[in-house]
């Protein structure tokens, strides 16, 4: 009798598994029927385009492969690519897009980019904190850390240990800084102002240091390749360079230098975001996960292209001293907050303007 | 009839860049003057122009623009008049091959040539290399990102245009005219200045506004030979509307350099010698 209860026992739970055992097996029905379920379809994208050849190999070959997807680019520096965007509003293009800096928040204010949903993004949880939603409201996510460092000719002037050496009477007609309205520039103020006056707040003093360095400039750059080539024809001897310039600034084989100075260095990340009124959300994020997961972060990594989010990378040395990485030189890392930067930005570019045109 | 016929076909032959002149360059021009005079809600006002006007960066940028223009136009002319005379002079042969030489720099890239200058005008470049050499100089002198190294790009990047406008014009002279001041005791130099200039008089306002709408207009020589020291009008522009966004200001900025054309325009058209 009890066998006969503990068979029945069975029976019972062999056909309450049933239903079960279908739905697995429908699930992997369906997934070997549709692996590529956005196959065919094209993911357009706005970045900047630098080192097309290495993102080629490293993220969009890759993504179109594993999804079976068509990768569009719209290429172009942040400026030409938002008036783009904007221009395009209502009838919106572009399915993610990739900004620097204030125009990140710009964006935001434009209303061109939207909130991302972290549900669909399964790389979040293994990116650094700061990076997971750098403009507030899950509007964009750092995919890379970038800083701008300080490097000088260890064999033309003195060692530079602070941003106040940039003041130094050597470096008078040698010296060059990032332009007001690029990235970096507005950082250039708050270095000086917490340099001289112990405080980034204390920005009147930079803009009086800036206007006393004024001198000392050679000229001020727009682009880093504007920066390589002064580098190359020794036209200056320090300079801010932007993190992922290191590897041309040292191609050049000149005996240049770059430090921590006590007041630390400026740091920032680069921004993706999926398109306000994207027709491809989903894909969107798929993208967006894609260029956080382990192998595109290390891909880039290795190639010195962008310097990774993720906690879990571990790179080789000679690598890692060519990008921001590591905790000696992520704890020096000053981040300016950008929508400060794009409220000051027209009266800073008038400061700017007016510094130099006398 | 037939001439009806013949008027009717010329008209044809216009429309198709008449069509593309109203569309690409008539309507947006409109635009771009009527957009300047409009506030943020759509009212007429003349904001937009005191704001500006008012500003004594743009004084300064614009007065520095002029300046550079009106150094590199005469240059261009002095150099460019003797050479489109001479040319016109060769044989067909000759000729041929001094226009090549002359269009060969409209051939590169504006980009490829301003990268050039630095080569030229750097701190170990050419030209402080040769100072250093004969001694002239013991340090380099500065030389790029200066207003200098802006007039050298571009009296470099327009000469081709004035020379071509020059020997366009100078062509058009029938040699018989020379010939016949000469034959009356009109010395060489007498006969270039009092018949072949005024002859010539319409290329050399041609050329005269083609440069120095160009010098006014130009960015990349001035971007990169002047750099963010020496502001100039189209570099300003530029920061207005890619940097700011502030496509109004820009707007007045283009219509500000698109009058100053025009005036220098009439000016020059005045200043015709009235027997032609």
């Amino acid at each position: 009798m009890q066998k006969k209860i503990v068979f029945l026992f069975i029976i019972v739970m062999m056909f309450s598994m049933v239903p079960f055992a279908f739905a697995t097996a429908e699930k992997e029905v369906t997934l070997e029927a549709d692996p590529m379920p956005f196959k065919g379809q094209t993911l357009n994208l706005s970045w900047w385009g630098y080192g097309m050849d290495l993102l080629d190999k490293n993220v969009v070959k890759p993504f179109e492969e594993k999804y079976g997807v068509t990768v569009v680019s719209e290429t172009g520096n942040n400026s030409a690519r938002f008036t783009k965007m904007v221009a395009r509003k209502g009838n919106p293009v572009i399915d993610v897009a990739l900004f620097a800096g204030a125009w990140a928040y710009k964006a935001t204010q434009e209303e061109i980019i939207q909130p991302y949903n972290p549900s669909l993004l399964t790389n979040l949880d293994a990116i650094m904190e700061s990076a997971k939603d750098p403009l507030g409201g899950q509007y964009a996510i750092g995919y890379t850390i970038q800083h701008l460092g300080l490097c000088y000719r260890t064999d033309k002037i003195d060692p530079i240990t602070s941003w106040r050496d940039l003041s130094n009477d050597d470096l008078k007609g040698f010296l060059t800084i990032p332009q007001i309205s690029t990235t970096y520039g507005p950082s250039i103020i708050y270095m000086l102002s917490k340099a001289w006056s112990g405080s980034f707040d204390a920005t009147d003093v930079g803009w009086q240091k800036l206007e006393e360095l004024s001198d000392n400039l050679l000229t001020a750059y727009v682009r880093s390749s504007e920066l390589n080539t002064l580098i190359l024809q020794e036209e200056v001897y320090a300079a801010p360079y932007a993190s992922f310039a290191w590897g041309n600034i040292l191609a050049s084989e000149l005996p240049i230098k770059n430090v921590i100075p006590e007041e630390g260095l400026v740091g920032s990340f680069s921004v993706i975001s999926v398109a306000a009124g994207t027709k491809n959300e989903e894909l969107a994020h798929l993208f967006i996960d894609h260029m956080l997961s382990y192998e595109v972060q290390l891909a880039e990594a290795m190639d010195l292209v962008d310097s990774p989010v993720r906690n879990d990378i571990e790179l080789p040395a000679e690598i890692a001293a060519n990008l921001t990485y590591g905790d000696e030189l992520i704890s020096n890392l000053n981040f300016f907050d950008l929508k400060e930067m794009a409220a000051v930005e027209a009266e800073w570019l008038d400061k700017w303007n007016a510094i130099f045109s006398k | 009839m037939n001439q009806i016929n013949i008027k009717r076909t010329l008209l044809l032959l216009l429309l198709p860049g008449s069509v593309f002149l109203l569309f690409f360059f008539v309507l947006p021009l409109i635009f771009v003057f009527t957009e300047s005079f409009h506030g943020s809600t759509g009212e007429l006002t003349l904001l937009r122009y005191t704001e500006v006007l008012k500003s004594k960066q743009f004084h300064f940028v614009y007065l520095r623009t002029l300046k550079i223009a009106l150094i590199v136009t005469p240059l261009a002319v002095l150099v460019a008049y003797p050479s489109a005379y001479i040319i016109t002079k060769m044989t067909a042969g000759k000729k041929s091959v001094m226009m090549s030489l002359v269009i060969l720099p409209l051939m590169t890239s504006p980009v490829a040539r301003t990268f050039a200058w630095i080569v030229i005008l750097g701190r170990f470049g050419l030209i402080n290399q040769t100072l250093a050499a004969v001694k002239v100089t013991s340090e380099p002198l500065r030389l790029m990102y200066t207003e200098g190294a802006i007039v050298a790009g571009l009296l470099q990047l327009f000469m081709p245009i004035m020379v071509l406008t020059l020997v366009s014009a100078l062509e058009n002279i029938p040699e018989e005219v020379e010939e016949a001041a000469l034959s009356l005791g009109s010395g060489k130099t007498g006969t270039f200045f009092r018949v072949l200039v005024p002859l010539s008089f319409d290329g050399l306002i041609m050329g005269v506004t083609l440069v120095f709408t160009g010098c006014i207009t130009a960015y990349v020589t001035p971007a990169i030979l002047g750099g963010s020291k020496v502001l100039t009008l189209s570099t300003l522009m530029r920061q207005e509307a890619l940097v700011l966004m502030n496509w109004e200001g820009a707007t007045v900025i283009a219509v500000i350099m698109i009058v100053t054309t025009l005036v220098l325009y009439n000016t020059l058209r005045l200043m015709r010698p009235r027997s032609l």
